[in-house]
């Protein structure tokens, strides 16, 4: 019960015409960014998809064989022992086994490729389904050799999706399909020590202003009481829009809630803890561009003119988000991923929005070229990084969006803990969601396990936490879109916690 | 200090304008915090006088209860929520709220409000608050015009970062507008003096380039050393260059011909050692799409340009050797008779760059007619459309033919280039 009276932080008062007290400085964050996910500037789009998968099985294969083999070594079942088998063309009708290889769904609902050219269309129908998901699927395992169809209830057990990596023992039926009795997933992978790739601030007194702003930590915690450092926001789905104003006063809220210029004193030096603002997609809205189909195609420019017709477009949304994003970056530095709806590249790993985008707030990010971080780093969707010390793993969402599709089942969370069990942040990818084909490497495996692991633009907030075999935790964030919640997530940098803050007009 | 109130006055009785503690403080230049109060007492003041003539709205912070999941803004979403409960934790919530009257029915939903204070005055109940927009849209300009400074912060009372990195624009590059005035246009002034220099600097990367593997790491560094240098120094960047064309007019054995823009191509010559070629890409990305711009926008200017660039390095000394290595000469007859093709990059084994063809174009007349007529022009290709060729031999297509016929008037005058090239293109 709150009464008036009792509140703490109240400015409810007249002006004492007293000088307002010191100026609150923001912690410092401690910041390295992966460049995992980065493409070449001149990139070939000539070699084939299938690369990916071979590249993925083979990775991750030792992975999941390691934990088969320890499973399954010697294992009797009905008598029989389990064999294992190299290839899955190797399995003989009968004969108890263990196979790894690449999960693919055959689903009727799904879009298919194949259909696409044996029919002769060359360009992708717009994907109406909300879900592939339907009875008639089947699950399969294929590798380099062969394929075939998996059936058994345990499959039931876990989200499969086309392009994870497992391994399964069962026997082979008269028609040719496997009967799973098990199977096994790689699990989550080796995670780093924090501080692996940076230095806690601490320790890196070599510049005088790293250790200023050290000195001025301390001091704010011990002024703060409060056992953790700094708190990391992140947001997502601003959709900042040209035509659409009924967030505005959200947005405006958010600004000012994160340059620390609302509420009272006590609660600024609270907001001042924020250290660092990250942007996982979809900051612009989509529905400027909407462009009317038969009025754009009457309408043919008569004298041909250089640059854009700016009665075309509308620059209005990525204005706002550029007035929006100077407005704080003096403050607060900011990390900016790309999301589906954001002028990006549409395939995955998408690549950084330009900076050319933003006149307003260009002047802090990196200049070109140069391999620092900029202040405003504009970042790949999905994007590794080091953040206070912490493996930060965050992607826009589609990947869990895409996953989404294939299962029966509104378990976000499931999902992203299911691709860390995978070791494969994107399995649909190349499949259903669009990818870049890679040749040399699949930058989807995790390699290392995340210690935070966020998907931005998601319906709802969601987070737990996880554990490994190895005795790695993730923290998995499902971040909801700003515009479904005006909720923004803020975790604690030293304990990973979680805490979100609703804003509402009433 | 009173001076607020005759500006709040004037704002919102007179004027009928919104008026949020941002606008105030930064209209007033007065920490934000202060213009909160102020708006509380100018409220306060004028509802004494005349109740009603002022309407406030307020910003609560706070935990509103059963935030856990049984309040209202949680049921919104309750048909997914009654699994969510499993998939999820639930995590502490703060609400940010922006009110409109301070009733309190509203703060009786709050479980413990930590903090509130005026955050608009209005002269009329504000039936949307989306009006306050506009006073947000007026606080934004005012930031843009004051160029979003950083000293500004602390006047306002916002949180300041002693750590923000910000690039400096350039000097008489005034505020907003400009702001698009980056890198570009800096390169081009920088450009612009040194452009003198810009042959002698192609010659000197093209024989870096040219030079055989063995000498080709060492030339190939100080060329691409150079290059930075000479851009950051602007005009007086001379030296650098100076430098780097020493260095490699020695080491220039046996040139290879080459009518690729030099800069960019890692062919197959590097075979050998390609670490230092890669590393040194990865150095000088910046400054080798630098001077790769340059050295093509210098190729369009003038042949003659290229020509002096090219004979210069070819000091007396040396001439004996050029003679049994004709190529380069060749390959300038080439370029004198127009290039059939030129090649900007041969990176990674695969050739770019834009040849000359004889494009069909149709066209239709006034009459309604469909024209087609034949016009020249130019293409761009990749290695898809022409073959691949083995950068260690002489170029393809036209390279082979004009390479037999000025070869041989070639080695008998040396001079003469120019005119032995008129000829041979005939």
């Amino acid at each position: 019960m709150a009464n008036l009276d009792n509140i703490s932080g109240s400015l409810l008062r007249s002006p004492s015409g007293k000088q307002e007290d010191d100026e609150l400085q923001r912690v410092s964050s401690t910041y390295k960014p992966l460049q995992t996910f980065r493409l070449a500037k001149e990139k070939s789009y000539q070699q084939q998809f299938a690369d990916m998968y071979f590249l993925r099985l083979t990775k991750i294969k030792p992975a999941v064989d390691e934990v088969a083999l320890s499973a399954w070594d010697g294992t009797i079942v009905a008598d029989e022992p389990v064999k294992r088998v190299e290839r899955v063309l190797d399995i003989r009708q009968g004969e108890l086994c263990w196979v790894t290889g690449t999960v693919y769904m055959d689903m009727p609902l799904k879009p298919n490729i194949l259909e696409d050219v044996s029919k002769d269309r060359w360009i992708s129908a717009p994907i109406t389904q909300e879900k592939y998901w339907s009875d008639e699927d089947a699950v399969t395992l294929e590798d380099e050799s062969g394929r075939i169809r998996l059936v058994g209830d345990v499959l039931k057990s876990h989200i499969l999706v086309t392009g994870c990596i497992i391994s399964v023992m069962g026997s082979e039926n008269v028609n040719g399909e496997l009967e799973v009795i098990d199977f096994k997933l790689p699990d989550l992978a080796p995670q780093p020590e924090r501080w692996a790739l940076s230095d806690p601030p601490s320790t890196s007194d070599s510049k005088s202003k790293a250790k200023k702003s050290k000195d001025e930590d301390e001091e704010m915690t011990d002024a703060a009481t409060r056992g953790s450092g700094g708190k990391i926001a992140i947001v997502s789905g601003l959709a900042f829009s040209g035509s659409d104003a009924s967030l505005s006063l959200e947005l405006t809220l958010l600004l000012e809630y994160l340059l620390g210029e609302a509420l009272d004193p006590s609660a600024q030096q609270e907001l001042s803890q924020i250290s660092r603002l990250i942007i996982a997609g979809n900051s612009i809205s989509l529905e400027e561009r909407k462009v009317p189909l038969d009025e754009s195609q009457l309408k043919k420019p008569i004298n041909k003119k250089y640059g854009y017709d700016a009665s075309a477009y509308n620059a209005m949304p990525s204005q706002l988000f550029d007035e929006f994003l100077a407005s704080l970056l003096p403050t607060m530095p900011v990390t900016l991923l790309p999301g589906a709806q954001d002028p990006a590249t549409s395939s995955y790993p998408q690549q950084p929005i330009h900076a050319a985008m933003f006149p307003n707030s260009r002047p802090y990010s990196a200049p070109p070229a140069s391999t620092d971080e900029g202040w405003l780093d504009t970042v790949t969707n999905p994007w590794e990084g080091e953040v206070e010390g912490w493996r930060v793993l965050g992607t826009g969402g589609q990947n869990i969006d895409d996953i989404f599709k294939y299962v029966d089942s509104q378990d976000r969370l499931g999902m992203m803990e299911a691709t860390c069990r995978w070791r494969c942040m994107a399995p649909t990818a190349p499949d259903t969601l669009w990818s870049y084909p890679f040749q040399d490497d699949d930058p989807f495996v995790m390699k290392t396990c995340p210690h935070l692991y966020f998907v931005g633009c998601q319906p709802e907030f969601g987070t737990k936490v996880i554990k490994g075999r190895e005795r790695q935790t993730v923290r998995l964030i499902a971040v909801p879109s700003f515009t479904a919640t005006q909720e923004i997530v803020l975790v604690d940098s030293e304990t990973l916690e979680v805490s979100k803050v609703k804003l509402t007009v009433a | 200090m009173d001076d607020y109130k005759n500006f709040l006055a004037q704002q919102i009785l007179t004027e009928d304008k919104v008026v949020t503690y941002r606008l105030l403080s930064r209209t007033l230049k007065v920490h934000v915090n202060a213009a909160k109060q102020m708006l509380y007492d100018f409220h306060k003041s004028q509802n004494a006088k005349n109740p009603g003539s002022l309407h406030a709205t307020y910003l609560v912070y706070g935990t509103r209860k059963g935030s856990d999941g049984q309040d209202s803004d949680v049921e919104m979403t309750d048909s997914v929520s009654d699994k969510d409960e499993t998939f999820s934790e639930t995590v502490p919530v703060k609400t940010l709220a922006l009110i409109r009257r301070r009733r309190c029915k509203t703060l009786q939903q709050y479980e413990e409000v930590t903090s509130i204070h005026v955050y608009s005055l209005a002269p009329h109940p504000m039936k949307d608050l989306q009006f306050l927009s506009d006073a947000a849209q007026q606080v934004v300009d005012m930031t843009i015009q004051e160029n979003f400074s950083l000293g500004a912060l602390k006047t306002y009372g916002t949180v300041t970062n002693p750590n923000t990195r910000r690039r400096e624009r350039r000097a008489g590059a005034p505020a907003p507008a400009p702001a698009k005035a980056q890198p570009k246009p800096q390169v081009k002034q920088e450009t612009k003096p040194t452009i003198k220099e810009e042959p002698k600097k192609a010659a000197a990367a093209k024989d870096a380039k040219d030079s055989k593997p063995a000498a080709n790491t060492t030339a190939k560094k100080v060329a691409a050393n150079s290059a930075p240098a000479l851009k950051r120094q602007g005009s007086s960047g001379g030296i650098g260059q100076m430098f780097a064309k020493q260095a490699s007019k020695p080491k220039k054995p046996a040139p290879k011909p080459e009518v690729s823009a030099p800069a960019l191509s890692d062919e197959g010559e590097d075979d050998s050692e390609p670490m230092p070629e890669a590393k040194q890409a990865e150095e000088d990305g910046k400054s080798r799409r630098d001077r790769q711009a340059e050295l093509r926008r210098m190729m369009d200017e003038s042949d003659e340009e290229e020509e002096e660039s090219k004979s210069k390095p070819e000091s007396p000394a040396e001439e004996p050797m050029d003679e049994d290595t004709s190529p380069p000469e060749a390959e300038e007859a080439k370029v004198e008779e127009g290039p059939a093709e030129v090649v900007a990059s041969s990176g990674d084994g695969r050739r770019r760059g834009r040849r000359r063809v004889t494009k069909k174009k149709q066209i239709m007349d006034d009459q309604g007619y469909l024209v087609t007529i034949q016009e020249p022009g130019w293409e761009s290709f990749s290695e898809e459309d022409a073959p691949a060729p083995k950068p260690q031999k002489a170029k393809p297509a036209a390279a082979d033919k004009a390479a037999p016929a000025a070869k041989s008037k070639k080695a008998a005058s040396k001079g003469q280039g120019n005119i032995m090239s008129f000829f041979g293109k005939k």
